[in-house]
Parts: C-alpha cells; structure tokens; sequence
C-alpha cells in the first residue's frame, strides 16, 4: 500500500518516470526563456539546417552552372545575390554551401569530439599511467595552431572532401578530450561513484550509466564549439587554396574566388561571408548560453 | 622553484619530440605517395614515368626505412639545419625562416598586446554588471570576434578602405628599424584584425573567471569589511582572474599565429604565413615540415613561459 501511494505521488508531481537519458521538454523551454542569445542561436541553427535540407527546392538555379553570358552581374531582379566570374547564381551557391558547412561541421563532431568524448571517459577514469601517456599524446597535438595542423593534414592527404573532415576532426579531438577528462575526474571523486561501486556495480556500468550523463553537458558545449569552429576552420582551408576544391560550392571557396576582385565586385565574397557569420555566430551564441544555464555557478542573481 | 623550473624544462623535450614525430607521421604515413605528388602537382599522375618516381625517391632519401629517415630530419633540426627548399630556387630554409619570422612575429606580437588591453577591461566590465545591456553588447562584440571568419574582415577592410578612405596600403614591406612609417602602415590593419579576433577569446574567459571569483567567500568579506567595490574588483578578484587568464593567453596564442597566416595571404605580408601556404599548395615538403616544427616549438616554449610565470605568482603550482 505505502509503495503504491508513493509511486502515485510522484508521478503526479513529475510526470512519468524518465531515465538519465530522456529529453526534458521543459527544461529546454526554460532555456529558450532564459537565454535569448541563445534561443536566437538555436533558430538560426535550425534554419540552417532547414535551408540545406530543402536546398534543391529553394536555390533558383543550378549552383554548378556556368553561364558565360552573365558573368559578374551586379545583385538585381534576375540574381538576388549576383553572378560571380563564370556566371554562377550566388544565391544558389550560398545555399547549396550550407549543406557542404552541415555536412563537414556534424562530421567533424561526430568524429574528432565523440573520439574525443571517448578517449577522456577512459583516460580520466582509468587514471595512472595510461593516462600519462595519453596526456602527453594530446599535448603533442595541442602543440601545433590548429590551422597549421589543418593545413599540414590536408597536405599530406590530398585535397578532398573528406580529407578536409579528417583534418579538422584531428584538430578538433585534443580539446574535447581534455576538457571531458578533467570534468570525469571531477565526478569520479564524488559519493555516488564510491556508492555504486562499494555495492558492487562494475566500471563499465558506472561510466555508462552514472559519468556519462553528467559529463553530457559540457560534452554538448564542446559539440556546439566545435561546429562553429569547424565550419570557420573549413572555410579558411578553403579560402587559402588548401580545402574544398572547387568548384564544389565551400563558403570559404567562394570568399578565395571573390578576393582578388573584392573591390570592384564586392559582392561576390560579401554573401558568402554573411553566412559563414551568421552560422558560426549561432553555435556560439548557443554554446555560450548552454554554458551560463548549465553551470550554476554562473548564473546571475535574481 | 629551482626544481620546479627544472622539471618543466625537461617536460619540454618529450613534448617536442612527440611533435617531431607526429609531424613526421602526418608527411609520411597518410597516404599519397610524396615523391608521386611532387611530380604530379597533386593531380592524376598522366606522363609521369615510374623511373622519375623512383629517381626522385632516392634523391629525397625515401626509400631508406622510415626510423632511418626520421633520425636523419630530427638530426638535421637539432643542428638548426632543416635542409633546402623543395622550390625551383632551392634556398636553405634557415634562410627563409630567418628572414620572414620578424614579420609574423611582429604581426603576431601587436595582436597579443592589443588583444590584451582591449580585452581584459571588456571581460572585467562583462562580468561586473552581468545580464545588463552592457553585458550582453559586449558578449555579441566578443562573439562576433570569434565567429566572423578573418579573412572576411580583412576582405570588408580592404573593400571599406578603398570605397570610402580611397586608401590602398603600401606594396613593399619595409622593416620597422628601416622605415617606420611604411611598416606602421602596413601592420596595423591586420593586427587590429587578428587583435580582435584574439580578443574575443580572452574577454569571454575573463568574463567567467571574474563570474566565478566574484561569487566566492573571501570577495563578499571584502566587501562586508566596507572596501570600495572598485578596489575589490581590482585588487582582489582580478589578481586571482589573471592567472587562467594569462594560461589562456598563452595557449590561444596559437589562435594568433594561425590569424597570422591568413592576414598574410590577404594583406600580401612577406611571412611565414604565405611562405607555408605556398609550400603546401606545391608539395615542398621539407619547407612545410620545418615551418610546422618551428611554429611548434615556439608555442611549446611561450606555453612553458606561461607555466614558469604562472609558478612565479601563484605558490601553489610550484609546490603541488
């Protein structure tokens, strides 16, 4: 009787039962609430991602195609962004080149930060002297600019699409690494991990179940970072000649053709630029407003 | 401290070695055969002969085991001779280091200094009226430092420039001891540039470090003994502010000589920046390679400066 009365209370007070894993709705609406830089990131992410997706619909032309007839139209009626030097839409290039910055940021998320994720779970957890020697790995890596390191990979590699992803994806896993390492040894001083083994509950249970929820938030500020830095990274290996290659339609690709002209057809690298802008402004507008909601130490007084 | 420093130092060779390997492995190992990309200039390899394949092997020393061909690198740069060019030119790359650091270093140098004193008074006035219209201004100008790419400014500057101040900068580099005027005139946009990019970085960490000091214990005592908000602010919260602040600094550093590289290649200054963009883009390896390991050491030793200056303020570092 007494369990059945208590299980009733709570699902009256909180609604059903969730495990560690599931989204609360709630909580993201009082994020949109409190953060409007960051509700205003989240929307523009998510037209972004709308933008790509619908691509083939909304671009009014064919991004690829050169027509020679109209070539470095000044933004009119006929091309609401202009034509660059062999004709192609801008507008249809700028949109088409969501989808290749989506594409190379999620990537490199889901590569160098999850490898990241990973590495720091089981070298932070592990501790002694694999983590030594992991450490001392990631600082070799951190040694170098990231760019530099960038460049180098994509040298070494050839220049294509995914040798671009792997590049940034090596430049990207020391940080995530790092970061989630130390927020693990953070939490595998507490009582509870002490709790769980001390009534038997083997290692792998407690990362998976106990840590990995808790480090989620910083894992999920580091995703964000790293999207936005990702997508600046590729446009910068692109806009020096050593990314992208063309004439597949990269922001960053298009900033390098539009550079040399900039001053008498400003609008060819002006577009393109906008929208490496606003994307990148969105991830961090959205990490920085994650970062002040999650951590309450450094939430205001209300 | 004596020890201290000791230890650090001697941190610093495994550091640098595992760099020189993994830049090693990176030229090496990935796949793409170097010699075939030298011939080929990266494209499908038409009328190239697998004799001129083997013959420039041998000439660059590749066929000789892979352990075999790092110790003879790393000897030739602990001896401070990374070799010679892979360009036409065939210039000792010493030469070329030498001669083109002082510009990125200069470069890079303005934009740490201007970096520093725009940024640390923004995060300090950040944090202090936090969640106010002053705040969130100042948190949009940091992240927009971050988030519009650098080439882009530097393309808007130059377009502005021209459009409305009719002002194109001078051609030819000059050196600062040789013809100030030039040199000012040449640096000064691209280490406003970098600058502010850099800055981005360093105000938002100041912002959330002063955030956090200013919510502890020994910050609300000073103020209850009755000291001026000011004075606490300045000689009680950021004291203990600098010190990750400063660990920043120096790691992001890296941030500035990749901001470096890319001001070059627009603003058209002679440094190491084009220098290792012109190699990659023509498979001078041996160029790359040194410039990459140079660019690391030097980011290896500012971070140990950091650390050593971190150890010097703080006393707990050096006895942890």
């Amino acid at each position: 009787m007494a369990t059945e009365s208590v299980l009733q209370t709570t699902l009256a007070l909180r609604g059903s039962p969730r495990s560690a894993y599931q989204i609360p709705l709630d909580t993201v609406w009082r994020f949109l609430r409190r953060e409007p830089l960051g509700a205003i990131g989240a929307a523009i992410f998510l037209t972004m991602i709308l933008v790509a997706i619908l691509a083939p619909v909304i671009a009014p032309h064919d991004p690829l195609e050169i027509r020679g007839r109209l070539t470095y139209r000044v933004p009119g009626a006929a091309a609401w962004f202009g034509t660059d030097k062999f004709g192609r839409d801008i507008l249809s290039r700028t949109i088409y080149g969501a989808r290749i910055s989506l594409y190379v940021g999620t990537l490199t998320v889901l590569f160098g930060t999850t490898f990241g994720l990973l590495v720091g779970l089981f070298s932070g957890y592990v501790g002694g002297k694999l983590d030594t020697v992991v450490q001392r790995v990631v600082e070799s890596f951190q040694a170098f600019p990231a760019l530099i390191l960038a460049l180098a990979v994509v040298a070494a590699m050839g220049q294509h699409l995914n040798s671009v992803v792997f590049a940034l994806a090596v430049v990207t896993w020391p940080v995530a690494c790092r970061v989630i390492r130390s927020a693990v040894l953070g939490q595998r001083s507490m009582v509870y991990v002490e709790a769980a083994r001390s009534i038997g509950a083997r290692d792998a249970r407690i990362v998976l179940r106990h840590i990995l929820p808790n480090v989620f938030s910083v894992y999920l500020i580091l995703a964000t970072a790293a999207l936005g830095g990702a997508i600046l990274t590729e446009a910068a290996l692109s806009f020096l000649g050593a990314g992208i290659p063309p004439p597949t339609p990269s922001w960053g690709t298009m900033l390098n053709e539009g550079a040399t002209t900039a001053v008498v057809y400003p609008w060819i690298p002006i577009f393109p630029g906008i929208a490496i802008s606003l994307a990148v402004f969105a991830f961090n507008f959205l990490g920085d407003a994650l970062r002040d909601f999650l951590d309450p130490r450094l939430r205001g007084s209300r | 401290m004596g020890t201290y420093i000791l230890q650090r130092l001697l941190l610093v060779v495994p550091t640098l070695l595992g760099v020189s390997i993994v830049i090693f492995v990176i030229m090496r190992l990935l796949p793409g055969d170097v010699a075939r990309q030298i011939l080929t200039g990266g494209g499908s390899g038409q009328g190239v002969t697998e004799e001129q394949v083997t013959k420039l092997r041998h000439d660059l020393g590749l066929d000789a085991p892979v352990p075999v061909q790092y110790m003879r690198w790393l000897s030739g740069i602990i001896r401070l001779d990374p070799g010679r060019s892979l360009q036409p030119s065939n210039d000792k790359i010493r030469d070329l280091l030498i001669e083109r650091t002082p510009v990125t270093a200069e470069l890079a140098l303005g934009a740490v200094v201007v970096a520093l004193l725009i940024a640390v008074p923004l995060g300090i006035l950040s944090a202090v009226f936090q969640n106010t219209w002053i705040d969130y201004g100042l948190r949009v100008f940091s992240i927009a430092g971050l988030s519009f790419p650098v080439f882009w400014i530097g393309i808007l500057t130059i377009i502005l420039m021209n459009r409305f101040l009719h002002y194109t900068p001078p051609v030819e580099w000059r050196n600062i001891w040789v013809d100030p005027v030039v040199n000012f005139q040449k640096i000064i946009f691209p280490v406003l540039i970098v600058g502010y990019a850099y800055a981005a970085i360093v105000s938002r960490l100041t912002r959330s470090t002063m955030l956090e000091i200013m919510r502890e214990d020994y910050i609300r005592t000073a103020r209850a003994k009755g000291l001026r908000f000011n004075s606490v602010v300045v000689q009680h919260a950021l004291r203990n502010a600098l010190l990750p602040i400063i660990t920043i600094a120096g790691v992001q550093f890296g941030t500035a000589l990749a901001g470096a590289v890319i001001t070059e290649s627009i603003f058209a200054l002679p440094g190491l920046g084009l220098l290792i963009l012109r190699s990659i883009l023509q498979r001078d390896y041996p160029t790359v390679q040194a410039i990459v390991m140079f660019t690391a050491v030097v980011y290896v030793f500012i971070n140990l400066g950091v650390d050593l200056l971190y150890a010097r303020i703080d006393p707990r570092i050096r006895y942890a």
